[in-house]
């Protein structure tokens, strides 16, 4: 392994907090002094009334079997009690338009509780413009533009070190690729997954399945864009812990198939990259910093209109 | 348009400056004479800043610079020069001038100010000062003001001026005419001071011992200040006092401070000490296992030399630090130790020679060094091997400033300078030691920068009615190749309607090479200072400001109207969803940008100010309101819409009222009232869904999770807010009464007249809920409720202080 400094942050972060924890005498003292707050019900503020929002939700790309979209119901504040829960919308009209004047309809999948349409039927390219329209009784037009970007091929696997330690066996993996040249903004998303395969139960029965599990990233950020280091070598590390307890809560038995690892490259637009990266820095609630307002793209509506492009490397277990 | 104003500028200036030259020798062709020196305070021989020398029978005169030095020339023959200072007793000098006079001036601080005599030559009058927006705080009212657990601080007083807004109730951090707090410039004896709060932000640094003159400038700004856009808060410390040994000492609720000054040679040099620490952590490390300590504690230290070479000769070496800290220790035997814990700290050092080249222009060069600092550490023990952890971040400057001022004649006052400074951020530092491993590992991410500004500005009076003060500022920043260049031109007039009533307008434009990143808005040690690169530019911003001055002389009482109009292009904000408590990763900050988390726009500012000052007397003080709007645009915020500024406030009243009862009694009050914040609250809430690049997911489908094929992974009892537009909300009013009372008692203690003062006061005296954020709480199925939250209901505090 080149760089063993991950694991040191990691029980650096665990020292200084478990060390806070140890700090309570003292911070309660000094909240008692200087915050003794109060906490009520605001009485002398008007707050206004909202109806329900159209929230949509469709992330589109060349790789993809279909085109689809997810259209649920906002819920306002003041929903009154009982009322206030997940709720899809069935009746709109969902259309997905290119540049060059081909459209398609996208049908209700009463089972799926989405709108999706054939990749077949109507091709999603790359560096084309997508256009999505909804028509929901009673709102406005909704309507939302996205870019698939091209695919990039340079994803390449640099490393895999297995770790052993006291109580724990992990293995962290380094794998590359280079930025698209040109002069756009790329935004990417890579990760890498263990594919687990084996018998987990079901209900009451036991069935053979293949999961895909998420490794830690461990490099940074797992959505960004080129700014500031166009065409550059990107490295990307990620680990995962083998023998944990979180592992064998999986249901997955020992002996099973083998893991093969699976690199992932997202290539995406600008509005899958900022709803995402929202998506991840969202902190709802936090009194001490300003509102994060979660991307969106939709006009009209809420949520994400998104194209993106895929590039996987397999690496076999062996 | 910029151009045009500058050709402008520069024709009116070099016209209006042969006029006033050749028309003053064509029609006096009389003799003349300067007389110069420094006005002293008596007792510390204390130079005193913006003292008035004022000449009666010309109706002209000037004020000393920030060094206390003046110089005027006059036409030879009888004259009579008064000098004033508020709250000194005025002295008068008569002489028959027929040379260069060379005249220091001690004036003694009244001790009864009823017998302080007002008249209209003997005060500088608000009505004929040229500078707009400008205001000069008392140290002594911000002393005598209440404060918050007794604490006496320059920023809570700063707040309370029209024009300016306190951010969260209790902080530090001030809002000047629309703009954010790191658009101030905080200079203590000209060095920068980039983070200048003690515990997040709920004090300022600045120690009230140590402080003689704090001037705010809200526009209008002299060509010799430039950097930032919205405000100069200049802060002069004392110079020590030069004829005898003094000092002052203090406890309060929260802290003890220690003031010493005294002379080193008499009358020649001097220094000055201060420091002041809070004790909290003391107090509780008894009750803390020995094997488990840990506290929090900030202290600063101000310290202070001078030295009086000769006449023509002095030289200061002034100096701050101050240190926050957060630390928790833990022992397990004899072989295992952790510490951790967080810093942060600023330090400011200023090596000034002020020269008198000669008693007509006076020359001051100062050498700056100003340092900021986060830390982050953990430290482990075990059996012999060290594992430490250190992230920092900061910002470092090296500065030479070089000034001059030139007195040619009473019609004109040139000022002309440079200033460059090597600004080192640091966004990011990381090292790690890990003696087991074997590892060390040190990435450190620098950028270095260059900010230079060269100025010349000149204070023009035309005839007996009016005055103008034309300037131009050129700033430059350069940074990795890319080079900023940009005229800054400045201007200020005034116009005598009648002796004691005039009109003033002002323009200025400026521009800020280095930024803050923050999320909180107010003032965490987390928030980070970058510099304009090539792909985030330079914040810059132009001002309009005018209005009426009135000295209502019998009374002591000033009031100014003003109106202002401020735009700013490139006003730095956030992405949606940016957040900078995880932008710079340690270990990979060069990977990841934090330039691509940040946004700029623009902002518009607009409002109406009214000051009624009164300094002199047995009741001083100011009421101030403010009528304002400030909104701003982003592009990528709020779908590219206008939305008001968080602090936007439509009113802001303030009351300041100090009374001295007698010798032995000083009461004061305020009262504040604003409009409440804009903020932005949720109006709803949706279903968190996120893609699935694999379209398998969890998917939740008829009130169970079921494996589908789809792209979208729903989180059902995790919720997106719906937040509406951007500070769309009007959070409740906000009004506040505080009291305090202050008892002297003198008596003679070894042949030294010692005072105590015991000040028992009372903040917000009538409990006023104010909020201090709201939040929507909701429980499962439930119609969520908006919550207020209230920080400091009504809170007593003593404090005892003791000078000898």
């Amino acid at each position: 392994m080149k760089n063993k400094k991950h694991l040191p942050i990691i029980k650096a972060v665990r020292i200084l907090s478990g060390g806070f924890q140890k700090l309570r005498p003292a911070l309660l003292v000094l909240v008692v002094l200087l915050t003794h707050s109060c906490v009520e019900i605001a009485t002398n503020v008007d707050f206004p009334d909202q109806d329900p929002k159209v929230v949509v939700h469709s992330f589109i790309s060349p790789v993809d079997s279909a085109a689809m979209a997810l259209l649920t119901w906002s819920i306002p504040v003041q929903t009154p009690d009982g009322e206030a829960q997940l709720r899809y919308i069935e009746n709109a009209v969902v259309r997905i338009s290119a540049g060059d004047g081909r459209e398609v309809y996208l049908q209700y999948d009463q089972e799926r509780k989405l709108y999706t349409a054939s990749t077949e039927m109507f091709a999603i390219e790359p560096n084309e413009e997508y256009f999505l329209m909804a028509d929901v009784p009673g709102q406005p037009i909704i309507t939302a533009a996205c870019f698939i970007p091209p695919a990039n091929n340079t994803l390449h696997f640099i490393e895999l070190d297995t770790i052993v330690e006291d109580y724990s066996k992990r293995i962290v993996l380094s794998y590359g690729f280079t930025d698209i040249p040109g002069n756009r903004e790329n935004f990417y998303a890579p990760a890498a997954y263990r594919e687990i395969a084996g018998y987990h139960w079901q209900g009451d029965s036991l069935v053979y399945k293949k999961e895909k599990h998420l490794m830690h990233n461990i490099t940074g950020r797992r959505y960004f864009s080129n700014i500031g280091s166009e065409g550059r070598d990107y490295v990307i590390r990620a680990e995962a812990y083998l023998s944990s307890w979180d592992e064998k809560s999986m249901n997955v038995f020992q002996g099973d198939e083998s893991q093969d690892i699976i690199l992932l490259l997202l290539v995406t637009d600008e509005h899958y990259f900022r709803y995402h990266q929202g998506l991840t820095n969202y902190v709802p609630d936090d009194f001490f910093s300003e509102s994060v307002h979660m991307y969106s793209n939709i006009e009209g509506g809420l949520g994400v209109f998104a194209g993106y492009n895929r590039t996987v490397v397999r690496l076999l277990s062996e | 348009m910029t151009r045009h104003l500058l050709f402008c500028l520069l024709m009116w200036w070099s016209i209006s400056g042969a006029h006033g030259v050749h028309s003053t020798e064509a029609e006096q062709p009389v003799q003349r004479f300067t007389i110069s020196g420094f006005v002293y305070e008596q007792g510390s021989r204390e130079t005193l800043i913006g003292a008035t020398i004022f000449v009666p029978a010309l109706r002209t005169g000037t004020t000393t610079n920030n060094y206390g030095f003046y110089s005027i020339t006059l036409p030879a023959g009888e004259t009579e020069i008064v000098f004033s200072y508020v709250g000194y007793k005025p002295e008068s000098r008569t002489f028959h001038l027929n040379e260069n006079l060379e005249l220091d001036m001690v004036l003694v601080r009244s001790i009864d100010l009823d017998a302080v005599e007002i008249t209209g030559d003997r005060f500088e009058r608000i009505s004929s000062s040229v500078q707009t927006s400008h205001i000069v705080l008392p140290v002594g009212q911000i002393r005598s003001v209440p404060a918050l657990l007794g604490e006496k601080d320059v920023f809570k007083a700063i707040q309370l001026l029209p024009g300016v807004q306190s951010g969260q109730e209790g902080t530090s951090g001030f809002y000047v005419r629309g703009g954010g707090p790191d658009q101030n410039l905080v200079i203590l004896d000209d060095a920068i001071v980039y983070n200048a709060s003690h515990l997040f932000g709920f004090f300022s640094i600045f120690n009230g011992d140590a402080i003689k003159n704090v001037q705010l400038y809200k526009g209008g700004f002299p060509a010799r200040f430039g950097g930032r856009l919205s405000s100069v808060l200049d802060i002069s410390m004392k110079d020590g006092n030069k004829e005898k040994f003094r000092g002052e000492a203090g406890i309060g609720l929260l802290s003890a401070r220690l003031m010493l000054e005294g002379p080193i040679v008499k009358e020649k040099a001097s220094f000055l000490v201060s420091g002041r620490r809070t004790y909290i952590d003391a107090l509780l490390l008894p009750f803390m296992p020995k094997d488990e300590r840990g506290g929090y504690f900030f202290y600063d230290v101000n310290t202070k030399l001078h030295y009086d070479h000769n006449r023509k000769h002095t030289f200061f070496a002034s100096t701050y630090a101050g240190r926050d800290k957060f630390y928790v220790r833990f022992r397990d035997g004899i072989n295992y130790r952790e510490e951790s814990g967080l810093y942060w700290q600023n330090t400011t050092s200023t090596l000034r020679w002020n020269h008198l080249i000669h008693d007509k222009l006076f020359a001051n060069t100062s050498l700056i060094y100003s340092d900021y600092t986060l830390r982050i550490f953990a430290e482990e023990l075990y059996s012999g091997d060290k594992y430490s952890l250190s992230y920092s971040s900061g910002i470092k400057d090296f500065g030479l400033k070089y000034d001059l001022s030139w007195h040619p004649n009473p019609n004109h006052m040139v000022r002309a300078g440079f200033q460059s400074t090597i600004h080192r951020f640091t966004p990011s530092a990381f090292i790690l030691k890990d003696e087991y491993a074997g590892s060390f590992i040190r990435e450190v991410q620098t950028i270095r920068v260059v900010e230079s500004g060269m100025y010349v500005e000149d204070e023009i009076r035309l005839g007996d009615r009016a005055k103008i003060h034309p300037g131009v500022r050129f700033s430059h920043f350069t940074h990795d190749g890319e080079h900023y260049f940009r005229p800054e031109p400045r201007f200020s007039m005034v116009y005598m309607i009648l002796p004691d009533l005039s009109w003033k307008a002002s323009y200025a434009a400026m521009n800020q090479y280095v930024h803050l990143l923050s999320t909180t808005g107010i003032g965490l040690p987390t928030d980070l200072w970058v510099p304009s690169t090539k792909n985030i530019m330079p914040q810059s911003s132009w001002q309009l400001a005018g209005g009426i001055a009135k000295d209502f002389i019998g009374e002591g009482v000033a009031v100014s109207l003003e109106g202002y109009y401020k735009k700013s292009d490139n006003t730095i904000g956030y992405r949606e969803g940016a957040s900078f408590l995880l932008i710079d990763d340690p270990s990979e900050a060069e990977a990841f940008s934090w330039e691509s988390n940040i946004t700029s726009g623009q902002a518009w500012s607009y409002g109406m100010e009214l000051l009624i000052q009164k300094q002199h007397g047995r009741l001083t003080g100011w009421i101030g309101y403010t009528l304002s709007r400030t909104q701003m645009q982003f592009e990528e915020v709020n779908q590219g819409n206008r939305f008001p500024a968080r602090y936007d406030r439509r009113h802001d009243i303030s009351l300041v009222g100090i009374y001295q009862l007698g010798p032995d009694v000083t009461i004061s009050g305020t009262w504040v009232y604003a409009t409440g914040n804009a903020l932005t609250l949720p109006i709803g809430e949706y279903t968190w869904v996120t893609h699935n690049p694999w379209g398998q997911s969890n998917y939740y489908h008829e009130g169970q999770f079921n494996q589908e094929n789809t792209p979208f992974r729903l989180f059902p009892w995790q919720y997106i807010n719906d937040y509406g537009g951007k500070n769309a909300f009007r959070a409740g009013s906000y009004h506040r009464l505080d009291l305090g009372i202050q008892f002297h008692s003198k008596r003679t203690l070894f042949n030294r007249t010692t005072e105590r003062t015991i000040e028992i006061s009372v903040y917000n005296l009538y409990n006023r809920k104010n909020p201090f954020f709201y939040f929507i709480e909701r429980n499962y199925m439930e119609a969520p409720q908006l919550k207020q939250v209230t920080l400091f209901p009504v809170i007593p505090s003593i404090s005892l202080s003791y000078s000898f």
